[in-house]
């Protein structure tokens, strides 16, 4: 059964969480930010088969820690990042946690439409490792800062509501986090970057 | 400076968002079927302490506020009878003055999607195409535990369903 959640916030789907349409409404809620958390477990791992297996595991997460849920807007996207950040920080304990339900998924490697973009595929899991290399120097705190901010795209406020701190935190944390890496990964990783995005244009 | 462009990342494989879907629909649906079994065998227990205890005679206020800010409930028929409701959660912010507007427009989407149906208690899981129906006149009532209570009908429907008014909302959708 699908039903027509199109003009619903997701505050609203959130609403239902103990309702008739629980399961419905999480399951539009996956499928609004599958992508983005997916995109955000990639680039903290270095891994697509990996990120596979820790975008499942947010969101079965998030159903375990729905009523900690906060809303950026009516945008449930900055609080996922956030689960998103914790379970990467401990993803062999978070996919222990779910490994008999994750068991049951088809494996990365029985995907068929991979093959049409593995060369992407390849280029950004060689940029994210030259990247997490350079992040290793940098504090936790700073490195979550930067996946979401520089990598996942959130505004300081969004990316306030995912770390569960003030908004100027976020601002001056970036600010040296930036700084920081930029002594760290020198022109070498600018190149690498620069590199990658023409090749993705 | 953004160095991974969502737009530009390879999405989750198809099979896999899927079965990934699929698999989270179903943890979801059986954990809030646990749980509303649960609050169901508490409030049967609430009920029949306070039939036995005499306190069914309720005085029937104009209007009471709703307290239950979690949940409301859709009914298809007026005589509110047990179980023949659908549960709808928190319908908007918590406490926002609209909650009960937004309740009355959660069950008017069921309606209009065949899921409720007038006059057919229960809910009909499986609306076949062209099933959407007609949206009743709603009303919003209080139940005696604070929860809002769909009606259909006019604000005469709380009073024969010996229920007050919900103080915030009421009207009908539009």
């Amino acid at each position: 059964m699908r039903i027509d959640w199109g003009s619903a916030s997701d505050q609203d789907l959130w609403s239902q969480a103990a309702g008739e349409f629980a399961g419905e409404a999480f399951g539009e809620l996956f499928e609004r930010h599958a992508d983005r958390v997916y995109a955000h477990c990639f680039a903290r791992t270095g891994s697509w088969s990996l990120a596979e297996d820790l975008t499942s595991a947010v969101f079965l997460e998030a159903w375990r820690r729905r009523t900690e849920v906060r809303f950026s807007g009516d945008s449930a996207l900055p609080w996922l990042l956030g689960v998103a950040n914790n379970a990467t920080r401990n993803a062999q304990r978070t996919l222990r946690r779910h490994s008999q339900l994750l068991a049951k998924l088809p494996p990365p490697e029985e995907e068929s439409d991979i093959a049409t973009d593995t060369a992407t595929r390849l280029d950004q899991e060689r940029l994210a490792r030259h990247l997490l290399c350079a992040m290793a120097g940098l504090r936790q705190a700073e490195r979550e800062v930067i996946a979401l901010c520089d990598w996942s795209g959130l505004s300081y406020a969004e990316a306030a509501v995912a770390l569960g701190v003030p908004e100027g935190t976020v601002r001056s944390r970036l600010f040296r986090a930036r700084q920081h890496l930029r002594d760290l990964a020198g022109g070498e990783f600018v190149r690498q970057v620069r590199l990658a995005d023409a090749r993705q244009a | 400076m953004t160095y991974f462009h969502p737009g530009r990342m390879p999405v989750l494989p198809a099979i896999r968002r899927e079965a990934a879907r699929r698999q989270l629909e179903q943890v979801v649906r059986r954990s809030a079927a646990r749980r509303r079994g649960r609050w169901a065998l508490a409030a049967t227990g609430l009920a029949i302490v306070v039939l036995t205890t005499g306190a069914a005679a309720l005085a029937v206020a104009v209007s009471a506020p709703v307290t239950n800010r979690t949940q409301a409930r859709c009914y298809t028929v007026t005589s509110l009878p047990t179980g023949d409701y659908t549960t709808v959660m928190a319908p908007g912010r918590l406490g926002s003055p609209d909650q009960v507007r937004r309740a009355i427009a959660v069950c008017a989407a069921l309606y209009r999607q065949g899921y409720l149906r007038l006059g057919l208690p229960g809910l009909n899981r499986s609306p076949g195409p062209g099933a959407g129906g007609r949206v009743p006149r709603l009303v919003a009532c209080t139940m005696t535990d604070g929860e809002a209570a769909i009606l259909p009908g006019g604000p005469a429907a709380c009073a024969r369903a010996g229920l007050p008014l919900a103080a915030r909302g009421g009207a009908p959708p539009s």
